[in-house]
């Protein structure tokens, strides 16, 4: 499905908010999602599978030296957060163990425009993030369980290709349009004859 | 386009003697082709509405980026006319549809068939001979991101190519009545004078759609309103006004009382509005005399003036003073753009927040939500093509999904979490607890470096009028006439007294402020 950035960006938010996310937490993700299929990264069909994993019961970061650890999380909850207290200064590191998606982090973190993020696995850097610029090292980083997120800049220097349009799968376009027409309101008479402009005649 | 002294040519024109058919126009503006391309189809009159939930409509557009092929027309016959349910492609910039004032072109058209010009108090009532009822830019159904483009800091002013646009069926909805008058009896037909054609605008219905916008866009709203207040700053602290300013505002003075004059409508309130402006001007008008205004800070006395009168009397002098200013104030237009997203800072202090809460938003702490008729509306989208609707959270289904316009009620649900949390805690770790807020925090913290960003109302209140919002976001667009017709929809005329499009030559056309026929 070809698309356009603000296209996409509505509909990111809209499945998120019809999948019951805080209205924060869908901005975050519709400027992340869209971030990442803008360089040719499955953002949305990362987004879906996210949605489908178990949450764990929340459990407080665990400090080991430097870094925050979060142990079983997913990256619309735990990444979230662990992105923002790692742009807070509260630690130098988070490490985030067996996470749902490792890419939607890279999505997310973009949001943070400005900001240098490095993405390691088993302390080899896949992934850096300055402003617009993505630099991509490593494929095996999409499959990556524990990763960890330093605010550095980083001498990677792949960066990838922009694209104008976003070519989304039909499937997950079809999965995310269902997601967000939970956010429709069923058609009513009522509903219908309070909408604006109803009872003006037009023929005028 | 007048300092660019654009050409603007009709390149296509296959219309039937009724006026159905397609015409394309061709313009290049700072070096970049665009072209309007245009559909007239026959329509029912029980198929007539405005609302966002109609299907077909009497004219529809698209502003296309270069020279449109046979192919692009033919892809676009296809599509176009069904507006939201078609798919477009990135060369289409802005969709956008029109309805005919049926009584206005009707008339119109008759009578220039018949040798004669319309009668001057139908143009004076209507002031259009068709109306807008969505005009669709950045990206909405597959067209070009608006991003792509605005990287050209011609067309980075926000709904710039949507304004154009506009302009453009204008121009269009000219040549139709005249087409189908000419049709009707080439030999008795004489072309609708130029002078009624200046005057002649394009109509545009608004609803619900731009309340969601405003709320939506709060860097947006801020910039708007930073241009103006800097605009209106520049003006007002003009120590000493020169000869030709203050004689031209002299001049455009003598418009005002024929164009209040001119201004209809139905909505009480609205009326009432216009009867107080033409007392008001009465007596203000004895400000603007060549002695007073060339006297040390003349602007910003008539400023303080004003305050004693009517809102809609101090806008009146802010658009006055606005439209002498431009070698002053033109350039601002390159700052209305948002260029800088709401960004969260997780490392705020919570009593930080707190503090910008008490201090930034003392409007919303004073509202109590406890009440009712507080919090008795909600802001939801239809099932129905998508309409932004406004319902009665105890009267109607749906609240559950509601979308998040309740700024001042999350506001004051945020300041009471607060309460009862570690002062120096950070926000990264309030959102740990309290995910819920992350919404608001974001657009408490743009707030302080934004401080036009938000609406200082309760939107879910019970008397929330979302047709002062819809004013609002319109006035940025020179919308005049304003004419509700509801509290949640409302007409107005774009463009009217606009130079022509073959006008476009002569910077003296470019005087437009206040028009009346006398002044076209």
């Amino acid at each position: 499905m070809d698309l356009s950035f603000s296209e996409l960006k509505d509909l990111i938010f809209n499945a998120s908010m019809g999948s019951n996310l805080p209205a924060g937490v869908c901005e975050d993700l519709s400027f992340g999602v869209t971030f990442l299929e803008s360089r040719s990264l499955p953002g949305g069909k990362e987004l879906l599978y996210s949605l489908k994993c178990e949450r764990y019961p929340p459990v407080s970061p665990q400090k080991n030296g430097v870094s925050l650890v979060f142990s079983n999380s997913r990256a619309i909850f735990e990444g979230l957060s662990a992105i923002d207290l790692l742009v807070s200064e509260a630690c130098k590191s988070v490490i985030l163990e067996n996470i749902d998606s490792s890419i939607l982090l890279v999505g997310l973190a973009s949001n943070y425009y400005g900001l240098s993020f490095s993405f390691y696995k088993n302390k080899e850097i896949c992934a850096a993030l300055f402003n617009d610029q993505l630099n991509w090292e490593n494929e095996n980083y999409k499959r990556s369980k524990d990763i960890e997120i330093r605010l550095n800049n980083s001498e990677l220097n792949n960066p990838l290709a922009k694209r104008s349009r976003m070519l989304l799968d039909d499937n997950v376009f079809k999965e995310l349009s269902n997601l967000a027409s939970n956010m429709l309101v069923p058609e009513s008479e009522l509903s219908r004859t309070t909408g604006a402009g109803a009872g003006n005649i037009d023929n005028d | 386009m007048i300092q660019q002294k654009t050409r603007i040519s009709c390149s296509h024109w296959e219309m039937d003697e009724k006026g159905f058919g397609n015409a394309v126009y061709q313009l290049n503006l700072f070096g970049k082709d665009l072209a309007l391309i245009a559909f007239s189809n026959h329509l029912e009159s029980s198929q007539r509405t405005d609302r966002v939930i109609a299907s077909s409509w009497d004219t529809s557009f698209a502003l296309f980026d270069g020279v449109p092929s046979i192919s692009d027309i033919e892809r676009l016959k296809t599509q176009l006319p069904f507006q939201e349910a078609g798919r477009y492609r990135n060369t289409e910039l802005v969709l956008s549809r029109a309805n005919k004032s049926v009584r206005m072109f009707e008339l119109v058209a008759q009578s220039l068939s018949e040798g004669e010009q319309p009668p001057i108090e139908l143009i004076n009532e209507i002031g259009y001979l068709m109306r807008t009822t969505a005009v669709y830019g950045n990206g909405k159904f597959g067209i070009d991101d608006r991003k792509n483009h605005c990287e050209h800091s011609d067309f980075s002013v926000p709904f710039q190519l949507e304004m154009l646009t506009v302009y453009l069926i204008r121009g269009f909805s000219l040549d139709l009545v005249n087409h189908v008058a000419k049709a009707r009896n080439p030999k008795k037909f004489v072309p609708l004078d130029k002078k009624i054609q200046r005057y002649l605008g394009i109509g545009n219905a608004t609803g619900l759609g731009m309340a969601p916008f405003l709320v939506k866009h709060p860097v947006l709203l801020n910039n708007w309103f930073q241009v103006r207040e800097t605009a209106l700053s520049r003006m007002i602290n003009l120590a000493k006004l020169s000869k030709e300013k203050a004689e031209r505002l002299i001049e455009l003075t003598f418009r005002v009382k024929a164009f209040i004059n001119s201004w209809n409508t139905d909505d009480d309130r609205q009326k009432k509005r216009i009867d107080i402006l033409k007392a008001e001007w009465v007596s203000l008008k004895n400000e603007f005399t060549l002695e007073k205004l060339l006297k040390i800070n003349s602007l910003k006395n008539i400023f303080n003036v004003s305050k004693n009168y009517s809102t809609e009397c101090q806008e009146l002098i802010v658009s006055l003073f606005l439209e002498v200013g431009g070698d002053l104030i033109d350039g601002l237009d390159l700052c209305l753009e948002s260029t800088k997203s709401p960004m969260l800072h997780p490392k705020m202090r919570v009593h930080e927040l707190a503090d910008l809460i008490k201090k930034n938003f003392s409007w919303a702490l004073k509202i109590d939500f406890s009440l009712k008729e507080n919090q008795s509306r909600f802001w939801y989208v239809s099932e129905e093509k998508l309409e932004p609707r406004l319902g009665n959270r105890y009267e109607e289904e749906g609240q559950d999904l509601e979308r998040p316009l309740d700024i001042a009620k999350r506001t004051c649900t945020l300041h009471a979490d607060l309460e009862s949390i570690d002062n120096d805690m950070i926000v990264a770790e309030f959102l740990i607890k309290y995910p819920e807020h992350r919404f608001i925090i974001r657009r408490i913290q743009t707030n302080a470096w934004a401080p036009y960003s938000e609406i200082h109302d309760n939107l879910i209140d019970e008397h929330c009028k979302p047709i002062d919002m819809l004013r609002c976001k319109l006035s940025f667009f020179g919308a005049s006439k304003f004419d509700p017709k509801s509290d949640r929809w409302v007409r107005v005329n774009l463009f009217q007294g606009a130079p022509l499009k073959n006008e476009l030559n002569d910077q003296k056309n470019d005087d437009w402020w206040m028009p009346t026929l006398e002044y076209c």
